[in-house]
This record gives C-alpha cells, sequence and structure tokens, in this order.
C-alpha cells in the first residue's frame, strides 16, 4: 500500500510537470485537451479525432519544395500501422511489441524499449496481428505502449525503461495460446492503441476473430494500470439491447474494438467503433435476424464510470463482416457535437453525440448493393439475401474490407471537408460448417475479394456531397489522412506514393513514390522551428496476395520538411 | 536440475523424436482421397472454415488474414508434393526474426483424414506448375 501511495504521488508530480526532463515538460491534461501543433500527441490528433494540425509553415505556397529530411528504421517485420506520436520533438513509435523513440530532427534512435511475447504465444489468426500497433499515449512522463499479450506498458519516456508493467490476465483477459502448448488458444490479442484522458488511460480489448470472446474497453489508472473501470461492448441482460443475441452468443459475440477512440471532454464521453459479431456465420446468435446490439457498433461511454451511455449499431445481425472499427470523428454541427463515422458500409454514419440518435448516413462510394440505403429509423433497407451454408457464395459491394477500412480519416475545420483513405470493392461471401478447435470457434465463413481502385475522397460533411477525388488506379487503402491549418491534405498510398494535396481543391501539389506499403496516418509536428511531417511504412500492399503493386515486403519512418 | 530431471528430459525427447520419425514414416506417398468426389467436397467445406481466411476464398493467396510478414503462399501453384504439404500442415513456417509462426502448427489439432481431405480439395485447384505427387525439390 505504502508503495502504491509513493507511485500515485510521483504521478502527481510528474503531472503537474516538476519532473521536466531532456525530453522536455511532461504531458498534462491541458496538452491533452490541445489541438495537434507543435506536438502530435493522441495517435489521432486531438480527443475529436480530426487528424488535423494547426501548423502551417508547410503550405499550398511552399508544398511543392518539400525534402526528405531523414529516414529511419526500426527493422519491422510486419505492417508499419501506428501514427507516432511526438512530443517536444521526440517521436514515440510501437513496432513488433517494441518501442522506439526517435530524435524527430534527425531520425536517430533514442531509446529502444522491448517485450517479449509469452512463449506460449500463438492462436487462430494471431500471426496476422502479432507486431501490429496502433498508436500509443502519452501522459505525464510516461509513454503508454499495449503490447499484443494484453499488457499496459508505462514506459519512461526519458530512460525507455518500463516504470510498470500491468497484466490483465488475472482480470479474465488471458493471451491466445499455440495449439501445440495449449487446449484452449482463445484469448485476447490487442493491436489498438491506448489513448490518454484526464485520469485514466484507455485500454480497448478485442478478441472477436482470434477465437470469440466479448469485447471490452477499459479505464486504468494511469499511476498503476489498474482497472478504474470496465465497460461491456455487448450489452448484458437488462441493458438496452441486452435482448438482441440469444444469451449464450454474448460469451463468444464479438464486439471488440480495434481503433483509438475519440472523447468529449464537455460530457466526459468516450466512444468507440465496435468490430464485427462473432462468429461470421450467424447462425449462433440469430442467424442476421437478432440486432446484435454492441457489434458492428458504435457505444458511448463515460470515461470517469464506464457506465455505457448508449450504442447504435450500424449492421444490425452483421451477417457479412461490416464491422464499424473505424473511429468516430467529433464535429460541430448546428451547434451539436456530432459523431461522423465513414466506415465499412461505404456510408458515413451521422449521430447526435450526446444521445446516439440516428441522423443521416451519406453514401460515399461509387457501387453499393449491400442495401438500398437507410431508412429515417437508421436501419438498413432492401438488404441483399444472405447465402446458405454450404451453399453458393453471394457477391455483393463493397466487399468485406469496406468503403473505409481501420485506415484512419480526417477532418478540417476550415474547409469543412473529410477526407477518406477509401476504396471501391466487392466480394464473393458464403458461410460453411463453424468449426469448434482448441475452444477456439472459427469464422464459419468464408470470401472472395474482387478489388477494384483506392479512392481517396474529400467529403463535405454539411452536405454529404464528394469535394474532390484522388483515384490511385490500384487496388488498396491508403494508411490514413493527415490536413493541416496550412491548407493541405497529406496521405501515403497503400504502393507507398506520398502525396501532397490542396486541402480545398485536390490539387496535387507535391508526390514522392517511396515504393513501401503505407499502413499507417501521417503526423505532423516542429521540431528546431521547423515543421516535419512523418510517415511510417511497412509491410506488403494489400490484403492478402495482392499481385497489381508488385511490391515486396519493406519498412521504414520518412520525415519530410521545406528549407 | 537433478539427474531424474535430466533422464526425464532426455525420455521425453526420445519419445518425441520418435514420434515424429514415426509420424512422417506414417504420411502415404501420394494422397489416398485425391478423386475422391465426397471427401473433396468434405475437404473444401474444412478448407474454407479452417485456410480461407489467410489463403482466400480462391485459394490464390488473397486472404484477409494473410499479411503477417508475407504474403501467403498461393495454393493453386503448391509444388512441393504430398508429404511436404502434410509437413508444413502440420509444423507450420516461421519466418525469421518473427516472434510466432506465420504458418501455424496445426498437427495437434487437426487430424491427418482432415489434412488430406483438404489437400484432396485443393488438387483440384492446381495450376499450371503445380505439383501434389512427388514435389520439386526446394
Amino acid at each position: 500500500m505504502k508503495q502504491f501511495k509513493l507511485r500515485q504521488l510521483a504521478w502527481c508530480i510528474s503531472l503537474v510537470g516538476l519532473s521536466g526532463t531532456a525530453f522536455g515538460q511532461a504531458v498534462n491534461d491541458a496538452a491533452l485537451a490541445a489541438e495537434a501543433g507543435d506536438n502530435w500527441i493522441h495517435t489521432n490528433g486531438n480527443y475529436a479525432a480530426h487528424r488535423f494540425s494547426t501548423l502551417d509553415k508547410i503550405n499550398a505556397g511552399n508544398a511543392g519544395k518539400l525534402k526528405v529530411a531523414w529516414v529511419a528504421t526500426v527493422g519491422g517485420k510486419t505492417d508499419a500501422q501506428a501514427t507516432p506520436s511526438v512530443h517536444n520533438g521526440v517521436i514515440y513509435f510501437p513496432q513488433d511489441n517494441k518501442v522506439f523513440a526517435i530524435d524527430g530532427k534527425s531520425g536517430k534512435l533514442l531509446w529502444k524499449y522491448e517485450h517479449k511475447l509469452p512463449d506460449d504465444w500463438g492462436g487462430y489468426n494471431v500471426p496476422f496481428f502479432t507486431g501490429k500497433h496502433r498508436g500509443v499515449a502519452l501522459y505525464g512522463d510516461n509513454v503508454y505502449f499495449l503490447s499484443n499479450d494484453v499488457k499496459l506498458h508505462a514506459i519512461d519516456m526519458k530512460t525507455g525503461k518500463a516504470k510498470f508493467v500491468k497484466d490483465y490476465a488475472a482480470d479474465g483477459f488471458q493471451y491466445p495460446k499455440d495449439f501445440a502448448k495449449s487446449k484452449d488458444s482463445n484469448g485476447y490479442c490487442i493491436t489498438v492503441g491506448p489513448m490518454a484522458v484526464p485520469g485514466a488511460i484507455i485500454v480497448p480489448l478485442n478478441a472477436a476473430d482470434t477465437g470469440g470472446l466479448p469485447g471490452y474497453v477499459l479505464g486504468a489508472d494511469p499511476a498503476s494500470g489498474n482497472i478504474k473501470w470496465k465497460a461491456n461492448m455487448i450489452p448484458a441482460k437488462g441493458e438496452p439491447g441486452g435482448d438482441t443475441w440469444p444469451e449464450e452468443a454474448k460469451a463468444f459475440g464479438g464486439a471488440g474494438v480495434w481503433i483509438i477512440g475519440s472523447y468529449d471532454p464537455e460530457t466526459k464521453q468516450y466512444f468507440t467503433g465496435t468490430s464485427n459479431a462473432y462468429e461470421w456465420n450467424p447462425k449462433n446468435r440469430g442467424g442476421g435476424k437478432m440486432d446484435n446490439v454492441g457489434a458492428a457498433s458504435i457505444v458511448a461511454m463515460n470515461a470517469e464510470t464506464g457506465k455505457v451511455n448508449w450504442r447504435w449499431t450500424g449492421v444490425p445481425g452483421d451477417p457479412w463482416d461490416f464491422d464499424l472499427p473505424q473511429t468516430p470523428i467529433l464535429i460541430k454541427m448546428n451547434g451539436k457535437t456530432t459523431i461522423v463515422q465513414p466506415n465499412k458500409t461505404g456510408y458515413a454514419h451521422y449521430l447526435d453525440a450526446a444521445t446516439g440518435r440516428f441522423l443521416r448516413a451519406d453514401k460515399f462510394i461509387d457501387k453499393l448493393d449491400w442495401i438500398k440505403g437507410y431508412g429515417e429509423d437508421g436501419r438498413p433497407q432492401g438488404m441483399i439475401a444472405l447465402p446458405k451454408e454450404g451453399g453458393d457464395p453471394v457477391t455483393i459491394s463493397p466487399g468485406l474490407l469496406g468503403g473505409v477500412n481501420m485506415y484512419p480519416s480526417a477532418y478540417n475545420p476550415g474547409t469543412g471537408l473529410m477526407y477518406l483513405a477509401s476504396a471501391e470493392s466487392a466480394m464473393k461471401y458464403g458461410y460453411e460448417e463453424i468449426k469448434v478447435i482448441s475452444n477456439v470457434r472459427h469464422f464459419g465463413a468464408y470470401q472472395e475479394f474482387i478489388f477494384g481502385n483506392e479512392i481517396n475522397r474529400a467529403m463535405d460533411v454539411k452536405s454529404g456531397k464528394e469535394a474532390w477525388r484522388s483515384d490511385e488506379g490500384k487496388p488498396g487503402y491508403a494508411g490514413g489522412m493527415l490536413t493541416t491549418a496550412g491548407g493541405l491534405t497529406i496521405w501515403t498510398t497503400q504502393g507507398g506514393t506520398f502525396k501532397v494535396a490542396d486541402a480545398k481543391s485536390g490539387k496535387l501539389l507535391f508526390s514522392q513514390d517511396l515504393g513501401v506499403a503505407a499502413k499507417a496516418g501521417p503526423a505532423t509536428y516542429t521540431v528546431g522551428g521547423k515543421q516535419m511531417i512523418v510517415q511510417a511504412l511497412g509491410g506488403t500492399p494489400g490484403f492478402g496476395r495482392d499481385e497489381a503493386h508488385k511490391a515486396e515486403f519493406g519498412h521504414m519512418l520518412v520525415a519530410y520538411t521545406v528549407e | 536440475m537433478n539427474f531424474k530431471a535430466v533422464l526425464s528430459s532426455a525420455l521425453m525427447l526420445g519419445v518425441f523424436l520418435l514420434g515424429a520419425h514415426a509420424n512422417a514414416q506414417d504420411v502415404p506417398e501420394a494422397n489416398p482421397y485425391s478423386g475422391d468426389e465426397a471427401k473433396i467436397r468434405s475437404g473444401k467445406s474444412d478448407y474454407r472454415a479452417i485456410c480461407s481466411l489467410c489463403h482466400g476464398g480462391r485459394a490464390d493467396g488473397a486472404g484477409e488474414r494473410g499479411t503477417g510478414a508475407s504474403t501467403p503462399a498461393d495454393l493453386r501453384k503448391f509444388n512441393k508434393g504430398f508429404r511436404r504439404y502434410v509437413d508444413i500442415v502440420k509444423n507450420g513456417v516461421q519466418k525469421p526474426g518473427r516472434d510466432i509462426k506465420d504458418m501455424p502448427a496445426w498437427g495437434g489439432v487437426i487430424d491427418d483424414e482432415t489434412i488430406y481431405k483438404i489437400g484432396a480439395f485443393l488438387e483440384t485447384l492446381a495450376i499450371e506448375g503445380a505439383d501434389w505427387k512427388e514435389g520439386k525439390k526446394n
């Protein structure tokens, strides 16, 4: 207990900035609440997840003069999915269960923190997830990192040493295990990053596709990692929506969390999109006729108590793996905080953030036939008939990779435009018998992708109309979008072409082929008086084999600036 | 470690090696289910349920979960022969520097019959260059 109090005292001291380091002052609550500018603290730029920076030294007038400032590598072994966080000129970047601190001016490594996965690590889909991370959180003097095996690491920003490593296995969140080493391979596997809000580190948990366990969001004590609250994505019996599942299906129903959400400091609500319902074949969870509220949903919870305020389900019964894994973006519209979420369905959904009330749905992709549209009640209308188990697959647009996948969108309050890392696609989708092996419930579904082009779009959030597009000519999704007060929108295509466009018109101002797949959004920051743009690249283009790009695996970070 | 523990470990290792050897010996040179329509249909279902998430519904490597460190194999072009196929499915494939086998070792959880049925189905998808018999030396 004494040790715990000392730890809390140290935490409080660091929070008020008395323990400022060579790496700069601590990240306090005011810094968390600030817009992205010289620092890029939150993975999504700010609480509202705008991925917008107030910096304008690089702008439409000089973007054509961008030069590579440095190139660095962290030796990544799988996709680089994290948007780097930056504080006082130091970049913090997670990859392969390691965290790297990199000098934002030179690209030189300052320190490396390494976590070893357990010897019996393994399981269903787990090779795909291993080593991927979507960000870190910065708070106090710490970098907060979630390793794949459900551990929260508080790492000293200055030294790179762990202050604590909180293992959530004892709280019921065990990691998935190798088939050969365990008769129960089912478990939670974390690829999403944490998010810092005043007084809590948000820890999203996902086991949707590693065998079937329900999704949660935790609020953790920044001083210890201990759980302060736990929010269930699937409603319990008696909660609104609790009767939209067969009760026994809730134990494996998915609805995990793939992404870092958004936060409204006025109402202290945290918002997240949730994953698919599980299994993908819906026969054990209502056959598509029960809504499965909480899966393929947007969920709002109080970030001080964990109380779920509302759940809105975008794909009731989720029969297509059309989860809503995207970050809900918060935008003031008509004086109200509005959630705008472009997602897999091919629609951008608008909700009242206070109540979860459906406002409208704007179609943003060209080809869409899985439904005829959304009704005023916010429910899909005229959905295509589901395939029969063991029968022929059905062809629908978009495919399960979606109009927008997890690759983050951005919003520029200056232009009123939202920028979408989107793609055209279709798939053949069929159901098969659900196998249960090593306590792992398999999908019971399969798909054959029909790839369309990567098309990065600007959409007017007021009208819902497309303002401009950049058709990249090959399949895939941009790694993510960034937009700035300099009137720029910035992204890197799946094939690895770094692009800078005029945020309002879409006119291309700068382009450079980097030759490595991008699966992360760029960030911008200031160091030594210069504005920098950093982009992480890494992986192989596309989902699965994608011959169109003719690119091999690669991995690097690139920073740009203007002289 | 005391003597008993060393002896026990050595015995376990011996049993393991004997088992592995016996297992390899047990694999027939050719797939006993090749051309068996009922087994192929069953293998297709197993493939879709277990393998397609990485290798894709068409077995061409275009599965959603195939990009761990590299793209998964295009099984329509599999040319390493039946016995090597069984070995890969049972023991998995690990790339240098990775913390996990990108192709999991399914040997402990999928029985031989299922592996053979899936192989029989995949043979029906073979395109030019595929070899499900003796296999190319690689």
